[in-house]
């Protein structure tokens, strides 16, 4: 399967979900090929991280960009049991490439106005990349407070989009995420171990890898 | 905070899938949409001075390999999907990074 991490938005949390989500997918022995299609080749940094720290990733990453991450990746793709690809953050050609491929797109949003505006944009370029190619697509919201109201203010906004669905399942603002990314690791792998954050990131793949229906 | 709802735009739906293991005169169209659909991009600024830049300094070099170790190179290259030019470049590349030379 081909799963994409994007949103035009940035600061959303693409790579930290792309790598989160690549990393259990390879301790789960899978094979994973991770794309990084963002300019800033921030999921590259995190695996030579990790390399380093390693000695072996896990999976095998690769940078690729514009047009030529359509064409590559539809090479690739057999050679692997699952690809990821990290893009957006704009209306890139990367972005757009990572829709004519993908078979299941993952938007993060912030529980934030700004995000949710973003996500009926995205609603836009996704129902142009289905002239093309019939992708799943799924919102869901990414750094979700501790308390209040906006979490579900902007579940319910999202949701009245057309075209994808957005998760009742959250992923939480944990620290686990970027004190675990400093150091090469997911939260899977990080200690002191988070189990609120393990927990959410395991509902999370399930739901997106058909191993689990949300109710 | 709250959130605040973004005024709705009225749109149209088209569907339709596509069939990528046949190279059919429909899927060669799909490829033309597929690559309009790319160029559309709001922040295409990037790619044709990418594509310029790599046309123009890449130059093509002659290297001599005992032969056992091209074959390792191949399968390497194999293994990540890639050709064994893109491979050769990618480990340079890191071995440069890393302050080889």
């Amino acid at each position: 399967m081909i799963l994409a991490i994007g949103n035009i938005k940035g600061g959303v949390g693409k790579t930290t979900l792309a790598v989160n989500i690549a990393i259990a997918r390879a301790l789960q022995g899978r094979d994973v090929l991770l794309v990084d299609g963002d300019q800033q080749q921030t999921a590259m940094t995190f695996t030579e991280i990790r390399t380093d720290k390693k000695g072996n990733a896990g999976y095998t990453a690769v940078s690729l960009c514009g047009a030529a991450l359509r064409t590559q990746v539809r090479q690739m793709q057999p050679k692997y049991d699952e690809v990821i690809i990290d893009v957006g953050g704009r209306d890139t050609g990367s972005l757009r490439a990572a829709l004519t491929v993908a078979h299941s797109l993952l938007i993060p949003v912030q529980p934030r106005s700004f995000d949710i505006w973003a996500v009926e944009q995205m609603a836009d370029v996704l129902k142009e990349a289905r002239e093309i190619n019939d992708l799943k697509a799924f919102a869901v919201i990414n750094g979700a407070d501790a308390q209040g109201h906006d979490n579900e203010d902007a579940i319910k906004a999202a949701q009245e989009t057309e075209g994808m669905t957005m998760l009742k399942i959250m992923i939480g603002r944990r620290k686990a995420f970027p004190n675990g990314a400093t150091l090469g690791l997911s939260v899977l792998e990080h200690i002191p171990r988070d189990p609120k954050a393990v927990q959410e990131l395991t509902d999370l793949i399930d739901i997106i890898y058909d191993q689990k229906v949300e109710e | 905070m709250s959130i605040t709802k973004k005024p709705k735009r009225p749109a149209s739906d088209i569907e339709q899938s596509t069939n990528d293991s046949v190279r059919t005169e429909e899927t060669k169209i799909d490829e033309i949409k597929a690559e309009a659909f790319i160029a559309g991009a709001s922040e295409s600024s990037l790619k044709a001075p990418t594509a310029k830049i790599q046309k123009a300094e890449r130059l093509p070099v002659l290297i001599r390999f005992d032969p056992v170790l091209l074959r390792k190179v191949e399968e390497a290259a194999q293994r990540r999907g890639i050709s064994r030019s893109a491979w050769i470049q990618y480990v340079l590349s890191v071995a440069l990074e890393k302050g080889e030379g």
